[in-house]
Protein backbone atom coordinates (compact mmCIF):
# COMPACT_ATOMS: atom_id res chain seq x y z
CA UNK A 1 0.00 0.00 0.00
CA UNK A 2 2.79 2.27 0.69
CA UNK A 3 3.93 2.23 -3.11
CA UNK A 4 0.40 2.94 -4.36
CA UNK A 5 0.36 6.21 -1.88
CA UNK A 6 3.94 7.31 -3.50
CA UNK A 7 2.11 6.74 -6.94
CA UNK A 8 -0.56 8.56 -6.12
CA UNK A 9 1.47 11.44 -4.44
CA UNK A 10 3.25 11.54 -8.01
CA UNK A 11 0.53 11.48 -10.12
CA UNK A 12 -1.17 14.49 -8.51
CA UNK A 13 2.46 16.32 -8.50
CA UNK A 14 2.49 15.83 -12.44
CA UNK A 15 -1.00 17.03 -12.66
CA UNK A 16 -0.47 20.25 -10.66
CA UNK A 17 2.68 20.80 -12.60
CA UNK A 18 1.18 20.34 -16.02
CA UNK A 19 -2.38 23.04 -14.60
CA UNK A 20 0.74 25.37 -13.73
CA UNK A 21 2.35 25.50 -17.06
CA UNK A 22 -0.52 25.75 -18.89
CA UNK A 23 -1.78 28.52 -16.51
CA UNK A 24 1.54 30.41 -16.94
CA UNK A 25 1.65 30.21 -20.86
CA UNK A 26 0.96 34.15 -22.06
CA UNK A 27 -1.95 34.21 -24.33
CA UNK A 28 -1.21 35.66 -27.28
CA UNK A 29 -4.41 34.79 -29.42
CA UNK A 30 -5.42 38.23 -30.60
CA UNK A 31 -2.78 39.70 -32.46
CA UNK A 32 -0.72 36.75 -32.71
CA UNK A 33 1.94 36.77 -36.00
CA UNK A 34 0.49 34.97 -38.38
CA UNK A 35 3.66 34.82 -41.00
CA UNK A 36 7.30 33.24 -39.67
CA UNK A 37 10.19 35.24 -39.08
CA UNK A 38 11.87 33.77 -42.36
CA UNK A 39 8.78 33.87 -44.59
CA UNK A 40 8.59 37.85 -43.86
CA UNK A 41 12.63 38.14 -44.60
CA UNK A 42 11.79 36.57 -48.21
CA UNK A 43 9.24 38.97 -48.65
CA UNK A 44 11.28 41.98 -47.70
CA UNK A 45 14.19 41.20 -49.67
CA UNK A 46 11.72 41.54 -52.72
CA UNK A 47 10.81 45.43 -52.29
CA UNK A 48 8.05 44.18 -53.57
CA UNK A 49 5.78 46.55 -51.17
CA UNK A 50 7.38 49.72 -52.53
CA UNK A 51 5.73 52.17 -54.82
CA UNK A 52 6.87 55.38 -56.49
CA UNK A 53 6.20 58.70 -56.77
CA UNK A 54 4.44 58.11 -60.30
CA UNK A 55 3.36 55.19 -59.75
CA UNK A 56 1.11 56.37 -56.83
CA UNK A 57 0.37 59.20 -58.09
CA UNK A 58 -0.91 57.35 -61.27
CA UNK A 59 -3.48 55.23 -58.27
CA UNK A 60 -4.82 58.10 -56.87
CA UNK A 61 -7.16 58.75 -59.72
CA UNK A 62 -8.39 54.76 -59.02
CA UNK A 63 -11.44 54.62 -56.73
CA UNK A 64 -10.88 51.44 -55.44
CA UNK A 65 -7.12 52.02 -53.73
CA UNK A 66 -7.01 54.34 -50.43
CA UNK A 67 -4.38 55.69 -49.36
CA UNK A 68 -3.76 55.52 -45.69
CA UNK A 69 -1.64 58.47 -43.74
CA UNK A 70 -0.01 57.01 -40.36
CA UNK A 71 1.16 60.61 -39.07
CA UNK A 72 -0.22 61.92 -36.32
CA UNK A 73 -3.62 63.87 -36.92
CA UNK A 74 -2.24 67.22 -36.64
CA UNK A 75 0.36 66.21 -39.07
CA UNK A 76 -2.55 65.05 -41.43
CA UNK A 77 -4.41 68.49 -41.09
CA UNK A 78 -1.72 70.04 -42.38
CA UNK A 79 -1.17 68.40 -45.63
CA UNK A 80 -2.52 65.00 -46.82
CA UNK A 81 -2.54 63.37 -49.97
CA UNK A 82 -5.91 63.86 -51.46
CA UNK A 83 -8.64 60.87 -49.78
CA UNK A 84 -6.60 59.93 -47.86
CA UNK A 85 -7.62 58.18 -45.03
CA UNK A 86 -5.47 59.08 -41.31
CA UNK A 87 -4.41 56.04 -39.38
CA UNK A 88 -2.06 56.87 -36.38
CA UNK A 89 0.56 54.29 -36.34
CA UNK A 90 -0.33 53.76 -32.85
CA UNK A 91 -4.16 52.90 -33.59
CA UNK A 92 -3.23 50.88 -36.74
CA UNK A 93 -4.49 48.01 -34.36
CA UNK A 94 -7.47 49.03 -32.95
CA UNK A 95 -11.13 47.14 -33.61
CA UNK A 96 -12.46 49.99 -35.61
CA UNK A 97 -9.71 50.02 -38.07
CA UNK A 98 -8.23 46.61 -38.61
CA UNK A 99 -11.67 45.73 -40.16
CA UNK A 100 -11.20 48.26 -43.13
CA UNK A 101 -7.61 47.38 -43.63
CA UNK A 102 -8.36 43.54 -43.66
CA UNK A 103 -10.77 43.93 -46.65
CA UNK A 104 -9.19 43.03 -50.17
CA UNK A 105 -8.65 46.73 -51.77
CA UNK A 106 -5.55 48.07 -51.92
CA UNK A 107 -4.12 50.32 -49.51
CA UNK A 108 -1.04 52.24 -49.60
CA UNK A 109 0.48 53.12 -46.59
CA UNK A 110 2.27 56.19 -46.31
CA UNK A 111 4.16 58.46 -43.72
CA UNK A 112 6.75 61.64 -43.89
CA UNK A 113 9.30 59.26 -45.10
CA UNK A 114 8.95 55.39 -45.74
CA UNK A 115 10.54 54.37 -42.64
CA UNK A 116 7.47 54.41 -40.61
CA UNK A 117 5.34 53.27 -42.97
CA UNK A 118 7.54 50.24 -43.82
CA UNK A 119 7.41 49.43 -40.14
CA UNK A 120 3.44 49.17 -40.09
CA UNK A 121 3.64 47.13 -43.39
CA UNK A 122 5.90 44.89 -41.71
CA UNK A 123 3.75 44.33 -38.56
CA UNK A 124 0.16 44.02 -40.59
CA UNK A 125 2.11 41.34 -43.12
CA UNK A 126 3.54 39.32 -40.33
CA UNK A 127 -0.16 39.85 -38.61
CA UNK A 128 -1.73 38.12 -42.29
CA UNK A 129 -2.69 40.66 -44.66
CA UNK A 130 -1.61 40.98 -48.27
CA UNK A 131 -3.01 44.24 -50.13
CA UNK A 132 -1.00 46.75 -48.39
CA UNK A 133 1.97 48.73 -50.07
CA UNK A 134 4.46 51.64 -48.98
CA UNK A 135 4.52 54.53 -50.38
CA UNK A 136 8.53 55.17 -51.34
CA UNK A 137 9.54 58.55 -49.79
CA UNK A 138 6.97 59.43 -48.27
CA UNK A 139 4.98 62.78 -48.26
CA UNK A 140 8.56 64.84 -47.92
CA UNK A 141 9.73 62.96 -51.33
CA UNK A 142 5.66 63.44 -52.48
CA UNK A 143 5.26 67.30 -52.12
CA UNK A 144 9.19 68.15 -53.38
CA UNK A 145 7.76 65.49 -56.45
CA UNK A 146 10.84 63.35 -56.12
CA UNK A 147 11.09 61.06 -59.04
CA UNK A 148 12.39 58.10 -57.61
CA UNK A 149 13.04 55.54 -60.76
CA UNK A 150 16.75 56.60 -60.93
CA UNK A 151 17.49 56.58 -57.52
CA UNK A 152 15.65 52.65 -57.34
CA UNK A 153 18.91 51.30 -59.49
CA UNK A 154 21.53 51.47 -56.32
CA UNK A 155 19.26 51.47 -53.55
CA UNK A 156 16.37 49.72 -52.62
CA UNK A 157 14.52 52.55 -51.24
CA UNK A 158 14.98 55.89 -51.40
CA UNK A 159 15.79 56.02 -47.51
CA UNK A 160 18.34 53.74 -48.18
CA UNK A 161 20.12 55.54 -51.55
CA UNK A 162 23.32 56.93 -50.14
CA UNK A 163 23.81 60.40 -49.65
CA UNK A 164 27.51 60.38 -49.88
CA UNK A 165 30.88 58.55 -51.02
CA UNK A 166 31.61 57.29 -47.81
CA UNK A 167 35.12 56.22 -48.81
CA UNK A 168 36.19 59.27 -50.61
CA UNK A 169 35.14 61.42 -47.59
CA UNK A 170 36.78 59.52 -45.06
CA UNK A 171 40.22 58.82 -47.47
CA UNK A 172 39.97 62.26 -49.02
CA UNK A 173 43.96 62.01 -50.21
CA UNK A 174 43.55 58.43 -52.34
CA UNK A 175 41.52 60.49 -54.75
CA UNK B 1 -8.71 -3.03 -12.65
CA UNK B 2 -5.37 -2.72 -10.23
CA UNK B 3 -5.85 1.38 -9.47
CA UNK B 4 -1.40 1.15 -9.58
CA UNK B 5 -2.01 0.19 -13.50
CA UNK B 6 -4.66 2.62 -14.13
CA UNK B 7 -1.96 5.52 -12.84
CA UNK B 8 0.95 4.22 -14.67
CA UNK B 9 -1.20 4.46 -17.46
CA UNK B 10 -2.17 8.36 -16.80
CA UNK B 11 1.42 9.01 -15.75
CA UNK B 12 2.69 7.21 -19.41
CA UNK B 13 -0.07 9.05 -21.14
CA UNK B 14 1.38 12.36 -19.52
CA UNK B 15 5.18 11.90 -20.45
CA UNK B 16 3.82 10.83 -23.79
CA UNK B 17 2.07 14.27 -24.50
CA UNK B 18 5.10 15.99 -23.18
CA UNK B 19 7.41 14.12 -25.69
CA UNK B 20 5.13 15.31 -28.52
CA UNK B 21 4.78 18.88 -27.41
CA UNK B 22 7.11 21.34 -29.93
CA UNK B 23 10.18 22.71 -28.12
CA UNK B 24 10.04 25.75 -27.02
CA UNK B 25 12.90 28.11 -27.46
CA UNK B 26 13.71 29.14 -23.64
CA UNK B 27 15.30 32.91 -25.32
CA UNK B 28 12.08 33.50 -27.16
CA UNK B 29 9.33 35.46 -24.80
CA UNK B 30 6.24 35.01 -27.50
CA UNK B 31 5.82 38.79 -28.86
CA UNK B 32 2.65 39.83 -30.78
CA UNK B 33 1.60 42.16 -33.60
CA UNK B 34 0.52 44.77 -30.32
CA UNK B 35 3.70 44.42 -28.87
CA UNK B 36 6.03 45.51 -31.62
CA UNK B 37 3.98 48.52 -32.13
CA UNK B 38 4.04 49.32 -28.85
CA UNK B 39 7.98 48.83 -29.05
CA UNK B 40 8.11 50.83 -32.59
CA UNK B 41 6.32 53.72 -31.21
CA UNK B 42 8.05 54.26 -28.43
CA UNK B 43 11.21 54.31 -30.33
CA UNK B 44 13.27 52.59 -27.71
CA UNK B 45 15.15 50.43 -30.31
CA UNK B 46 16.85 53.43 -31.56
CA UNK B 47 20.50 54.66 -31.07
CA UNK B 48 21.31 58.52 -32.48
CA UNK B 49 24.88 58.62 -34.40
CA UNK B 50 25.75 61.47 -30.92
CA UNK B 51 25.19 58.19 -29.05
CA UNK B 52 26.63 55.76 -31.52
CA UNK B 53 29.68 58.07 -31.27
CA UNK B 54 30.29 58.39 -27.31
CA UNK B 55 30.60 54.10 -27.38
CA UNK B 56 32.90 54.61 -30.25
CA UNK B 57 35.40 56.82 -28.87
CA UNK B 58 34.21 54.86 -24.87
CA UNK B 59 35.71 51.37 -26.80
CA UNK B 60 32.45 50.40 -24.93
CA UNK B 61 33.39 46.59 -24.95
CA UNK B 62 29.75 45.99 -25.44
CA UNK B 63 29.16 47.54 -28.43
CA UNK B 64 29.08 44.97 -31.40
CA UNK B 65 27.93 47.17 -34.78
CA UNK B 66 26.48 45.13 -37.50
CA UNK B 67 26.35 46.49 -41.21
CA UNK B 68 22.89 44.65 -43.06
CA UNK B 69 23.88 46.09 -46.50
CA UNK B 70 25.27 43.81 -49.05
CA UNK B 71 28.96 42.63 -48.76
CA UNK B 72 30.09 44.95 -51.80
CA UNK B 73 28.75 48.17 -50.07
CA UNK B 74 30.56 46.50 -46.78
CA UNK B 75 33.54 46.04 -47.84
CA UNK B 76 34.07 49.61 -49.70
CA UNK B 77 32.78 51.23 -46.09
CA UNK B 78 31.98 50.47 -43.01
CA UNK B 79 31.94 51.72 -39.86
CA UNK B 80 35.13 51.16 -37.22
CA UNK B 81 34.66 47.37 -35.44
CA UNK B 82 31.58 46.49 -37.56
CA UNK B 83 30.68 43.30 -38.87
CA UNK B 84 28.49 42.35 -41.63
CA UNK B 85 25.34 40.48 -42.07
CA UNK B 86 23.58 40.98 -45.21
CA UNK B 87 19.99 41.33 -44.06
CA UNK B 88 19.17 38.47 -46.41
CA UNK B 89 21.20 36.51 -44.65
CA UNK B 90 20.09 37.26 -41.22
CA UNK B 91 18.25 34.64 -40.07
CA UNK B 92 20.94 31.88 -41.48
CA UNK B 93 22.21 29.34 -38.47
CA UNK B 94 25.61 30.95 -38.40
CA UNK B 95 24.66 34.59 -37.45
CA UNK B 96 22.61 33.20 -34.51
CA UNK B 97 25.32 33.54 -31.68
CA UNK B 98 25.62 37.06 -32.93
CA UNK B 99 21.29 37.98 -33.00
CA UNK B 100 20.62 36.34 -29.78
CA UNK B 101 22.32 36.64 -27.12
CA UNK B 102 22.79 38.31 -23.92
CA UNK B 103 27.00 39.65 -23.55
CA UNK B 104 26.20 42.60 -26.17
CA UNK B 105 24.46 45.14 -27.44
CA UNK B 106 24.20 45.49 -31.36
CA UNK B 107 23.39 48.30 -33.07
CA UNK B 108 22.08 47.55 -36.88
CA UNK B 109 23.07 49.89 -39.42
CA UNK B 110 22.58 50.40 -43.25
CA UNK B 111 22.42 53.50 -45.42
CA UNK B 112 19.35 54.87 -44.10
CA UNK B 113 17.13 53.14 -41.31
CA UNK B 114 14.65 51.14 -43.58
CA UNK B 115 16.95 47.66 -43.75
CA UNK B 116 18.01 48.03 -40.15
CA UNK B 117 14.54 48.68 -38.98
CA UNK B 118 13.44 45.20 -41.19
CA UNK B 119 16.62 43.57 -39.32
CA UNK B 120 15.59 44.74 -36.07
CA UNK B 121 11.40 44.19 -36.29
CA UNK B 122 12.56 40.51 -37.68
CA UNK B 123 14.55 39.76 -34.96
CA UNK B 124 12.38 41.21 -32.78
CA UNK B 125 9.50 38.91 -33.71
CA UNK B 126 11.74 35.83 -32.71
CA UNK B 127 11.75 37.45 -29.50
CA UNK B 128 15.79 38.40 -29.10
CA UNK B 129 16.82 41.37 -27.19
CA UNK B 130 19.81 43.61 -27.20
CA UNK B 131 19.61 44.25 -30.56
CA UNK B 132 19.26 48.41 -31.69
CA UNK B 133 18.81 50.22 -34.95
CA UNK B 134 21.17 53.59 -35.66
CA UNK B 135 18.67 55.92 -36.54
CA UNK B 136 19.03 57.91 -39.64
CA UNK B 137 22.09 55.06 -40.75
CA UNK B 138 25.09 56.17 -42.25
CA UNK B 139 23.91 58.67 -44.47
CA UNK B 140 23.16 60.83 -40.54
CA UNK B 141 26.29 59.11 -39.16
CA UNK B 142 28.11 61.50 -42.00
CA UNK B 143 25.74 64.37 -41.80
CA UNK B 144 26.28 64.77 -38.18
CA UNK B 145 29.24 63.28 -37.04
CA UNK B 146 31.92 63.32 -39.80
CA UNK B 147 30.74 66.16 -41.47
CA UNK B 148 28.94 68.22 -38.70
CA UNK B 149 27.13 71.86 -39.97
CA UNK B 150 28.16 74.85 -38.03
CA UNK B 151 25.14 76.32 -36.35
CA UNK B 152 23.63 79.55 -37.40
CA UNK B 153 24.23 82.86 -35.53
CA UNK B 154 20.55 82.10 -33.57
CA UNK B 155 22.54 79.12 -32.14
CA UNK B 156 21.21 77.72 -28.32
CA UNK B 157 23.94 77.07 -25.95
CA UNK B 158 22.85 73.40 -26.67
CA UNK B 159 23.61 73.59 -30.18
CA UNK B 160 26.88 74.70 -29.75
CA UNK B 161 28.22 72.43 -27.58
CA UNK B 162 26.79 69.51 -29.57
CA UNK B 163 28.45 70.97 -33.05
CA UNK B 164 31.88 71.30 -30.92
CA UNK B 165 31.35 67.81 -29.47
CA UNK B 166 30.68 66.52 -33.31
CA UNK B 167 33.99 68.42 -34.58
CA UNK B 168 35.71 66.92 -31.87
CA UNK B 169 34.50 63.37 -32.55
CA UNK B 170 34.79 64.04 -36.02
CA UNK B 171 38.45 64.95 -35.79
CA UNK B 172 38.58 61.26 -33.72
CA UNK B 173 36.97 59.64 -36.53
CA UNK B 174 38.89 61.33 -39.47
CA UNK B 175 41.93 62.43 -38.14
CA UNK B 176 45.27 60.12 -37.93
CA UNK B 177 44.34 56.45 -40.11
CA UNK B 178 46.77 54.99 -37.91
CA UNK B 179 44.37 54.75 -35.58
CA UNK B 180 40.95 54.30 -37.71
CA UNK B 181 43.43 51.23 -39.13
CA UNK B 182 43.38 50.07 -35.34
CA UNK B 183 39.73 49.99 -34.53
CA UNK B 184 38.26 48.99 -37.93
CA UNK B 185 38.85 44.89 -37.28
CA UNK B 186 35.81 43.21 -37.17
CA UNK B 187 34.46 42.15 -33.51
CA UNK B 188 34.93 38.96 -32.49
CA UNK B 189 31.45 36.76 -31.77
CA UNK B 190 30.20 36.94 -28.69
CA UNK B 191 30.28 34.17 -25.93
CA UNK B 192 27.19 31.58 -27.62
CA UNK B 193 23.76 31.38 -25.39
CA UNK B 194 24.59 27.43 -24.97
CA UNK B 195 28.32 26.50 -24.62
CA UNK B 196 28.90 23.86 -26.92
CA UNK B 197 31.25 21.27 -25.30
CA UNK B 198 34.73 21.00 -26.23
CA UNK B 199 35.92 17.67 -27.70
CA UNK B 200 38.23 16.50 -25.04
CA UNK B 201 41.08 13.60 -26.03
CA UNK B 202 42.84 13.76 -29.34
CA UNK B 203 46.55 14.15 -29.87
CA UNK B 204 48.12 17.53 -29.64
Amino acid sequence: MKHLNLLILGGIVVILSIVFGIATIKVTGKYRFERSASEMLERVNTRSQYLGISKAKDLTQNDTVTFIDIRTPKEFDGYHIENAQNIPFDRLLDDEHIEFLKNDQMKVLYGSTSVGSNAAWMILTQYGYDNLYVLDGGVQDWISEVETKDIFRDAPVTDEAAKFKFTEVMNPETN
Amino acid sequence: MNTRVILSIILISFGSIAAILPKQKTSSVQLDADDLLREIRLETNLVSTDELADLLINLDPGLMLIDVRDSVAYSKYHLPGAINIPLNQLLDEKWMPYIDQVSKNNIFYSNGTTLSSEAWILTRQLGFKNNYVLYGGLNRWFETIIKPSQPGSMATSVEIDRFNKRKAASLYFTGSSGASDMNSAPALPPVPRKKKKRVAGGCS
